[in-house]
């Protein structure tokens, strides 16, 4: 019987090969029945298993050295990394950066952020050329340069002053120190109790990095997520001081409503929590803080040259946006311009040279940086929001400043040959006091 | 008199005289080097480069030079490999007067780019600064030493057979080894990107003692140690 179900038609034209189909043939209650060989069988098997499991956990495994090659110290710190080179990094001591200390006096020497700035300055990210700078010589210090004293000097009269009279713009060479001159400002405001808006990357607001979306009947759009990030930032830097300042009147922000009297912090906590609020919530916020006396404000912009040139924004007729046409870009162009003012307050912006794509002519040609032909076309949508902006000039490290940094780099260990008055003028002259050429000359010896 | 025709005759005329005094010759202008130094044949020729002193006198060069020498002097005993190449404190982290940097430089340039070459050098020192907070350069000193063989072997045929010879190397010769087998190994690394980073953590590899390139040139010391019998053949 089982030949014939073998030669049967159906089983013949399956792939199986013929024990298999004998298998196939077998009804189900033989199917599991073990025959001696089998279990014979299973045990040589066994046996063969078990001397190989043995050997991998008995035997001598040496440790070879190509084992350990991932990382100097090895996997799972296995090898010990030499302690003759291995040394703990000890910061080097520096006085703190006050408003006491920012003085002529003091001009050459390196200063650290006071420890009551540094939480608030940890906030936003460091420019990126002067983080690298932080990572490797620590503590974050920056040297009081004469621009300093100048600057403070400028921004401590603002106090007084309505911020339309006081729109500075620095400007200067690639790696001249603009960003560190701001950042110093920013420090000093900070010990000085004012309110601090600090925005170190304007270019992230304008290179369609953050979902935009249409406000209905205008021609304007709202970054949502933008806002909301920088109404937590404000609210991080600026919580004791704003704590104490409460509305002055009744408002509705997106779909909540503010009662007179809030606090502001309590204000910028609803745009933290919903972020298509946070563009009601920043233009309510600017404008509060805006028509108080008490306490004055600084609105400080790195790369704000990207407020001066088309962003990388496409409209729906696919051209470029103006920053004029991102609701939150065109709040601070208010205030840059001169539209907008804070009673008492001060409106600081730095260019940057970072990325050569965001160089913004119309503001160069604007603050008498650069010279163009006559003819060429300057964007008549965008001139209008440079005028009556102040150009300071960062100049190149004097003699003075540069010996100072020089002394601070050889405390910190940045270089180990000998802190000789030769070597210090080859790194001076050759990188022309410049202070981004100047560190690299000192750190990197090219 | 008993001169040969054809003998240079000095003359004291004006005529042959320059009327401006020649510039003094080439050895004195050299800066006084360690005074640890043994007989070394390689780096007669770096020593032969004057070194320009870009600002001060050259007074004041030596004199900071004695004042450092003592201390370089301590410094380079530390680490043996230093005393093979005498270099002057002030060109002891240079990457251009430096010999030992420069040929690491080199071993690394590629189409003759040796600015892209030094930038790798000196984001790679600045690397290891950055890990270990002590001077980079002791470190490639070190981890230069550790890996270079003290000789290599020379295919002989004798007969039919081909033989090993182990044959001494130059201090240039033993030093390029070194670093060729540590670009090699560098090369292997996997998760570092950037070239400096993979550079930097071969070194410190070296010197903790794990690296591929000590392996090779263990390997290399076994098989001439059991070649050595074949030392004494000529060739």
């Amino acid at each position: 019987m089982a030949h014939r179900i073998l030669a049967s038609t159906p089983l013949l034209r399956t792939s199986l090969s013929l024990t298999a189909r004998a298998r196939a043939v077998v009804p189900a209650q033989y199917a599991n029945y073990v025959t001696a060989s089998a279990v014979v069988m299973a045990g040589g098997k066994a046996k063969k298993a078990a001397p190989k499991i043995k050997a991998q956990s008995n035997s001598f495994r040496k440790k070879k050295a190509s084992d350990d090659d991932k990382g100097e110290s090895g996997s799972g710190g296995a090898t010990r990394l030499n302690d003759k080179y291995y040394k703990p990094s000890v910061p080097v001591k520096v006085e703190e950066f006050l408003p006491s200390t920012a003085t002529k006096e003091h001009v050459g020497q390196v200063l650290g952020f006071p420890t009551t700035v540094v939480p608030a300055l940890e906030q936003t990210p460091y420019p990126t050329l002067l983080s690298e700078q932080f990572e490797l010589v620590k503590p974050a210090a920056l040297v009081v340069r004469e621009s300093t004293v100048s600057l403070l000097e400028k921004v401590d009269q603002a106090m007084k002053t309505p911020s339309s009279q006081n729109r500075i713009v620095l400007t200067g060479e690639a790696g001249s120190g603009k960003s560190a001159l701001l950042l110093q400002t920013v420090s000093h405001c900070l010990s000085a109790g004012w309110i601090v808006i600090y925005v170190p990357k304007a270019s992230t607001w304008m290179n369609s990095s953050f979902a935009y979306n249409k406000v209905a009947n205008t021609t304007s759009f709202i970054q949502p997520l933008l806002a909301s990030n920088l109404v937590g930032q404000i609210q991080n830097v600026n919580k004791s001081v704003l704590s104490k300042i409460n509305t002055s009147e009744d408002a509705m922000v997106g779909r909540h409503e503010v009662q007179k009297g809030t606090s502001l912090s309590a204000l910028l906590e609803i745009g933290v929590k919903d972020q298509f609020a946070s563009q009601d919530v920043m233009e309510f916020f600017m404008k509060e803080i805006s028509s108080q006396k008490d306490i004055p404000t600084l609105v400080a912009v790195d790369e704000v040259n990207s407020f001066f040139r088309p962003t990388q924004y496409l409209s729906q007729d696919n051209k470029e946006l103006d920053p004029e046409h991102l609701k939150l870009s065109k709040l601070f162009l208010n205030y840059i311009s001169g539209k907008s003012s804070f009673k008492h307050g001060a409106v600081i912006g730095a260019t940057s040279d970072t990325l050569l794509a965001n160089k913004s002519e119309v503001l160069d040609v604007a603050l008498g940086v650069k010279e163009v032909s006559p003819y060429k076309r300057l964007s008549e949508t965008i001139l209008p929001w440079t005028q009556g902006l102040t150009s300071v000039e960062v100049p190149s490290y004097t003699r003075e400043e540069a010996k100072g940094v020089f002394d601070y780099y050889k405390k910190a260990n940045i270089f180990f040959d000998a802190a000789s008055e030769p070597f210090f003028l080859n790194k001076f002259i050759t990188s022309n006091g410049n202070p981004r050429k100047f560190f690299t000359a000192c750190a990197k010896g090219i | 008199m008993g001169t040969r025709p054809n003998a240079v005759s000095v003359s004291t005329s004006t005529a042959t005289s320059p009327s401006t005094p020649l510039p003094p010759p080439m050895a004195a202008s050299i800066p006084k080097t360690s005074t640890s130094t043994t007989t070394t044949t390689t780096d007669a020729t770096a020593q032969g480069t004057i070194p320009v002193p870009v600002t001060g006198t050259a007074q004041e060069e030596q004199q900071q030079q004695q004042g450092e020498e003592t201390q370089e002097s301590a410094e380079s005993a530390a680490s043996g490999f230093a005393e093979f190449t005498p270099v002057s404190p002030e060109q002891a982290r240079s990457l251009t007067d430096n010999p030992i940097l420069s040929q690491l430089v080199n071993t690394i340039m590629k189409d003759g780019k040796k600015a892209r070459a030094q930038r790798f050098v000196a984001d790679a020192l600045l690397e290891i600064r950055s890990r270990t907070q002590s001077d980079p350069y002791h470190v490639i000193l070190d981890a230069l030493e550790l890996t270079s063989p003290i000789l290599k072997l020379t295919a002989l045929k004798k007969g039919s057979k081909v033989l090993q010879v182990p044959t001494p190397m130059t201090e240039r010769q033993r030093r390029r080894k070194a670093i060729v087998w540590i670009l090699e190994a560098s090369d292997k690394r996997k998760g570092e990107k950037m070239f400096k980073d993979r550079l930097a953590s071969e070194f410190l590899a070296v010197v903790n003692g794990n690296s591929a390139a000590l392996v090779k040139k263990n390997q290399l010391h076994k098989m001439a140690l059991a070649n050595r019998a074949n030392a004494s053949l000529k060739y």
